[in-house]
């Protein structure tokens, strides 16, 4: 079933503007009933070439933001007046000069800090067949199924359930080609087995083509490599829930929350593909 | 007269003792001679109290052993080291890194090289060399747990695997911290640091440990104190891990921790904290076994918190030193210590991804066939027998 969504895109300049402009275009058509462009006050021209170039369909009510001064600052509160369903934004700063180091420092707090779904799209753009779904076993994989299968009924992609265990088996018994099967990787954890299963039949039930692939390895590093044979990585928000169970406000919660390694800033910040945060 | 009132036995109570295993049979003659604590509380503070018991006895013991080896070294250690010929730097690294591997532990040896240094057995860079190749030779003791527990039926890669890991990190750090602290020492960069152990345990040595000493150095020959020294130096470490609470393990206890990815930094200071309580790299990487082994922490989370736990390992040499070998002991012991925590802080702080990379990359490539792993054992063995023989 489609749902219609109000979809937030920011116009302004950034590293890959014009692929994302075109990148935006059919999923506003295919998806959105309230459309907000975002820009800074000191690109307003920007607006209107956007405008141009999307040509939203008469039945899209469309919304331009045009305050502040800075990038952070303009999405930051256009994303609190507005509150849309998903905000596609592009790269900010480049990670190959150490020079943008700043920039990109700028780009990953502000990232780090909405608190809405966001597609940010960088890297190599290709039209999306093929979607990673990361998953740690968390519920908030579980909460994504919706938006990320409407999502891919609208590309017609396919979607891997991937999660990644980052511990070793099997010694001294001969070594098989393939150390870890999926079936011994998720006996460690009954929790999470029943948890990625679960979303692979959600996805099933939205009538998405999804299968769950479970692999061995350094978490970040090898969710890095698997990227090279997908389109579309997705993954969860910045940080794990420590535990849901504590009050937002207690010592443990934020004690947690500082210990925890934020694996969502270091995944935007390698991937050589564009990234969706739920 | 009225006989007393018959009571009729419950048709399942009867227990016949042949029926019991074994184990439930000990329970229950517990249960017959230990009185039942019904108050929580209560058993609260009794395991409290045991604790601190074996805390006390250990510490005791601890510097009972330290006495004795100083006064076998006095006498034997220097015929030891005549014999084994442990005339230069790289033969006390790799006599310290034998040591370790037959005690299963660094601490007992790195105590033994401060003894040995208090008599004047070894020199100062002999002594830095032989603490150094004391730790290296600890981890194997994570190598022989994960083994252990490969026998007792768990997952076997990740309790082995996790042995290579600590010996890894251990050898990537601590190699260029021995050459960083041999420079300082050999150079006499660094002056002796001033520092005494102070009245209260003096006294205690003085008071308890000094006339026991003399009692035992009249009634064993003097051969023996050497051995009897470092049995003792066991049994004061075995009491020492006897004082530390058990470890929590399991899911139950840290929920959905074992599926968290945790700041390197945070790990480091974890090891570290963890290690400054147990007093010993052995006792605090083995806990890394069996939570390992339960899926609670990921190998990127162990890596950091071996790194931390080297470091605080040094603390119960320290006082070692404090208590035999005195100011010049300790400022060995101290620039060990600094000079690891020097490496362990640049790497955490300005490579650590690159290092946990290769590292963790080392690791995958040895544990992944059964040839490598063999010839990495092989190495391990062989590496502190060649030292020892080797006179520069």
């Amino acid at each position: 079933m489609k749902v219609l969504m109000h979809l937030a895109l920011y116009v302004g300049q950034g590293l890959q503007r014009t692929e994302l402009i075109a990148f935006a275009a059919p999923l506003i058509a295919a998806l959105a009933d309230r459309l907000t462009l975002i820009a800074p006050i000191t690109e307003t021209s920007a607006l209107v070439e956007a405008m141009a170039q999307i040509q939203p369909a008469d039945h899209i009510q469309v919304q331009r933001w045009c305050q502040e001064n800075h990038f952070t600052t303009t999405i930051l509160t256009a994303i609190q007046h507005d509150r849309p369903d998903l905000l596609l934004i592009p790269a900010f700063g480049a990670r190959t000069t150490p020079m943008s180091w700043r920039w990109r420092r700028l780009e990953l707090n502000l990232l780090g800090s909405l608190s809405i779904p966001f597609l940010r799209v960088h890297g190599r753009i290709k039209p999306i067949r093929q979607i990673a779904l990361a998953s740690a076993g968390g519920a908030q994989s579980l909460r994504s199924v919706p938006l990320i299968s409407q999502l891919a009924r609208v590309w017609q992609a396919e979607i891997t359930v991937m999660h990644v265990v980052s511990q070793e088996l099997l010694y001294f018994d001969g070594f098989p080609s393939s150390p870890l099967t999926e079936a011994t990787a998720l006996r460690v954890d009954e929790q999470t087995r029943v948890l990625l299963q679960q979303i692979v039949v959600e996805l099933h039930r939205q009538g998405i083509s999804a299968r769950l692939q479970v692999l061995n390895g350094l978490v970040e590093e090898t969710i890095i490599a698997e990227c090279q044979h997908y389109d579309l990585l997705v993954i969860g928000s910045h940080q794990a829930e420590p535990d849901p169970n504590l009050p937002p406000s207690s010592w443990l919660w934020l004690l947690q929350r500082i210990s925890l390694q934020d694996v969502t800033r270091n995944l935007l910040d390698r991937s050589p593909i564009p990234v969706l945060v739920v | 007269m009225e006989s007393p009132p018959h009571r009729e036995q419950s048709p399942a109570s009867p227990i016949v003792a042949e029926e019991l295993l074994p184990e439930q049979l000990e329970r229950a003659e517990t249960a017959v001679t230990r009185p039942m604590t019904s108050d929580p509380l209560r058993r609260h503070w009794r395991t409290i109290s045991q604790r601190l018991a074996y805390a006390v006895s250990g510490i005791l013991i601890f510097v009972l052993a330290l006495e004795l080896l100083k006064r076998g070294a006095a006498s034997y250690g220097h015929m030891l080291v005549a014999w084994l010929d442990i005339s230069s730097v790289t033969s006390a690294l790799g006599f310290g890194w034998l040591l370790a591997y037959i005690f299963l532990s660094g601490s007992p040896v790195a105590a033994i090289a401060v003894a040995f240094f208090a008599s004047g057995a070894i020199d100062g860079l002999q002594t830095f060399t032989m603490i150094t190749g004391s730790r290296l030779g600890a981890s194997f003791i994570v190598l022989f747990v994960g083994f252990l527990y490969h026998l007792r039926g768990h997952r076997r890669a990740t309790s082995v695997a996790i042995g290579v890991l600590a010996l890894l990190t251990t050898a990537a750090i601590y190699l260029p911290a021995l050459a960083l602290g041999f420079w300082l020492l050999s150079s006499q960069l660094v002056g002796v640091i001033d520092a005494q152990a102070d009245s209260p345990l003096s006294s205690i040595i003085d008071l308890v440990i000094d006339p026991i000493v003399h009692v035992i150095a009249v009634i064993l020959p003097e051969w023996s104190l050497l051995i009897v020294g470092a049995l003792t130096l066991l049994g004061a470490f075995s009491l020492l891990d006897r004082s530390i609470p058990d470890v929590p393990g399991g899911q139950s206890v840290f929920g959905k921790a074992g599926q968290l990815l945790y700041r390197p930094i945070v790990m480091f200071l974890l090891g570290a904290a963890i290690t400054s309580f147990t007093l010993s790299v052995s006792v605090s990487l083995s806990m890394l076994v069996p939570l390992t082994v339960r899926g609670i922490i990921r190998r990127e989370n162990a890596l950091p918190y071996i790194m931390g736990a080297n470091i605080t390992t040094f603390i119960d040499t320290l006082i070692a030193a404090l208590i035999v070998g005195g100011a010049a002991a300790f400022t060995i012991v101290l620039v060990e210590m600094v000079c690891v925590a020097f490496f362990s802080l640049v790497v955490l702080l300005f490579f650590y991804r690159s290092f946990a990379r290769a590292i963790l990359g080392l690791q995958d490539f040895i544990v992944s066939s059964t040839g490598r792993l063999i010839g990495f054992l092989g190495v391990m063995l062989i590496a502190p027998l060649l030292l020892l023989f080797v006179r520069w």
